[in-house]
């Protein structure tokens, strides 16, 4: 009974729409109404008034200090601390990239035992935060005097003061670059799985040994892929050296704090820091997208 | 098409390149090639064919030493495939070795695997220049050539991604000849084609068997194997079956298992591929 009723109901709604058929019916079209415009211009206002109450708020700030900003940003002790940050991170990354590749290797390989020591490496150097590490290494002194090459439960061999040989910058170093290798080992990894096991088959059928097949095929290929998190990496990196200020380094980071801790001028100082953050971020982005464009070859467009 | 009756093509006399003596491998429990026997002459045609499965592509890749075998011997072009003589012991190959004996051979796949990240004149060239030691110059000149044979003339600085299936697999073929290999060898080169792309494949394998290039193909284009092949060799679970000149193979079967394969094969395409042989 009530099955007729709908049927019906429908039949009649279909009568009302006259005789034109449903394809020659006009259409609304999506996102053309009225209100949409309203509603999207409201947005922007609201956004804009928001924005503008945040930088009158910083920009009038009496303890805004702009002439000190202006000052510091390009003071010799920030300069030469923005060299130190750039050292630091070039160094660890080289580090982290040769690291990464070897244990991307080994993680890959067909041997129980190396792939058993990959997967700790990893565990353990992503587990510890990289503040710990760091701490580990700049006190490594107080738990091995000496360090240095011999023959294991013997006398023989050469070592050294571990302070003498881990200096501060050493130990940020060796900390932050097998930090690095960590994660450039997966990403690394990510990279290699990407290349078809084809190519890598078609390189070995052309008579390619395996060492060449990994230098003109897999590696350029894989470049591909790595890009894009190796450059979400490099900039981790960059602003991971700022940690290194606890050790008192003297990169970026150390020399900001050095001199807000003498005239107090905290956030001012922080936001020249910032500033060279921001400016470095940005050039790497910049190396980023050529090398994205450099190793895009043979992607469709 | 214009061909010269395959039996005659390459006399018995001739001796065989390619000598495969009682080769087996197994996966595990699962005997893929078992006591495989096969010549294959110079200048020869030598078809593969068979069900999916009897272990066609496997012996192919037992060929230029990308699969090993687990006993029996392979010998092509006088060299033990796996094998140096030293001071009158075969040793193992090293790395190198293998990979020198892999130059002489050519390889095109079912899945064509060109370089995705160079150009058609560049895949082409790779071989030549890094692993023979050409110069760039001479490289480029011998793949123009190869390139316009394969019809490929205008394509020098297309990418892979730009061609279609059959141009990719033409280029295939041009890379594998820049190394001027010994031998060709085809895994289903137009299995992973659109149907109306496979003609072309075929027609640049056929100009190559006809230039005396010696050639093993598997294969599940019949009519190619028909027209082409010299002589055909049945695989079924992991055996040859059946091995005679394709004339014998096509027209007199004598296993019934290579018969109800040609009937499942022939049961779309039956009438052209029939008429030729008549």
């Amino acid at each position: 009974m009530r099955r007729g009723l709908g049927l019906t109901q429908l039949t009649l709604d279909i009568a009302e729409q006259g005789s034109v058929p449903l394809e020659d019916r006009p259409v609304e079209r999506p996102r053309s109404g009225h209100w949409h415009r309203v509603r999207s211009g409201l947005v922007w206002a609201v956004a804009g008034l928001i924005a503008a109450y945040a930088v009158s708020v910083v920009a009038t700030n009496p303890a805004m200090r702009w002439d000190s900003i202006g000052k510091f940003l390009t003071a010799p002790i920030i300069l030469q601390g923005l060299v130190t940050t750039l050292l630091i991170t070039f160094l660890s990354a080289v580090i982290g990239l040769v690291g990464g590749l070897v244990i991307a290797l080994m993680r890959m390989s067909a041997n129980p035992l190396i792939k058993t020591i990959a997967v700790g490496y990893l565990g353990l150097f992503r587990a510890v935060p990289l503040l710990v590490q760091i701490l580990i290494w700049y006190n490594l002194g107080t738990f091995f005097p000496e360090l240095g090459f011999g023959i294991p439960f013997t006398d023989i061999g050469l070592y050294g003061d571990t302070n003498v040989l881990l200096s501060p910058v050493v130990a940020c170093l060796i900390a932050i670059g097998l930090n690095q290798a960590a994660y450039m080992g997966e990403i690394i990894r990510g990279g290699l799985l990407s290349v078809q096991p084809g190519q890598v088959e078609a390189a070995i059928a052309l008579g390619m040994t395996r060492a060449k097949a990994f230098r003109r095929v897999i590696a350029p290929q894989a470049a591909k892929s790595i890009i894009p998190p190796l450059g979400n990496d490099m900039i981790n990196l960059l602003k991971a050296t700022s940690l290194v200020s606890v050790v008192g380094v003297g990169d970026l980071m150390t020399r900001a704090q050095g001199i807000y801790a003498s005239n107090y001028q905290v956030i001012p100082l922080l936001i020249v820091a910032s500033i060279w953050y921001l400016a470095l971020t940005i050039i790497f982005t910049f190396i980023q997208g050529l090398l994205e464009r450099r190793f895009a070859a043979g992607v469709a467009r | 098409m214009n061909y010269a009756p395959p039996d005659l093509h390459v006399a018995a006399e001739v001796p065989a390149l390619i000598r495969i003596r009682n080769v087996t491998k197994s996966y595990g429990t699962n005997l893929v090639l078992d006591g495989i026997n096969l010549d294959v002459r110079q200048g020869e045609v030598r078809c593969i064919i068979g069900p999916s499965g009897s272990g066609k592509s496997t012996l192919l890749r037992c060929l230029n030493a990308l699969t090993d075998f687990d006993s029996g011997a392979v010998v092509l072009d006088e060299t033990r495939v796996g094998y140096t003589e030293r001071n009158g012991v075969l040793k193992p190959w090293t790395g190198r070795e293998a990979a020198a004996f892999r130059s002489r051979v050519g390889l095109v796949s079912q899945h064509v695997n060109l370089f995705s990240h160079r150009t058609v004149l560049e895949n082409v060239i790779e071989g030549p220049v890094q692993v023979l030691g050409a110069s760039r110059q001479a490289a480029v000149r011998t793949a123009t050539d190869l390139l316009s044979r394969v019809g490929l003339a205008d394509k020098h600085d297309s990418y892979p991604s730009q061609l279609s299936g059959g141009q990719q697999q033409r280029a295939a073929i041009a890379r594998a000849l820049a190394m001027t290999p010994r031998v060709m060898l085809f895994d289903e080169a137009t299995s992973a084609l659109d149907p109306e792309l496979v003609g072309e494949v075929l027609g640049v394998m056929q100009a190559l068997a006809s230039d005396g290039m010696t050639m093993v193909v598997v294969t599940h284009e019949m009519r190619f194997a028909e027209e082409a092949g010299d002589r055909i060799a049945v695989m079924d679970a992991g055996r040859i079956i059946e091995d005679g000149p394709a004339s014998e193979i096509f027209s007199r079967p004598r296993q019934p298992r290579t018969a109800e394969f040609l009937k499942d094969h022939f049961r779309f395409a039956p009438a052209e591929g029939r008429r030729d042989r008549a």
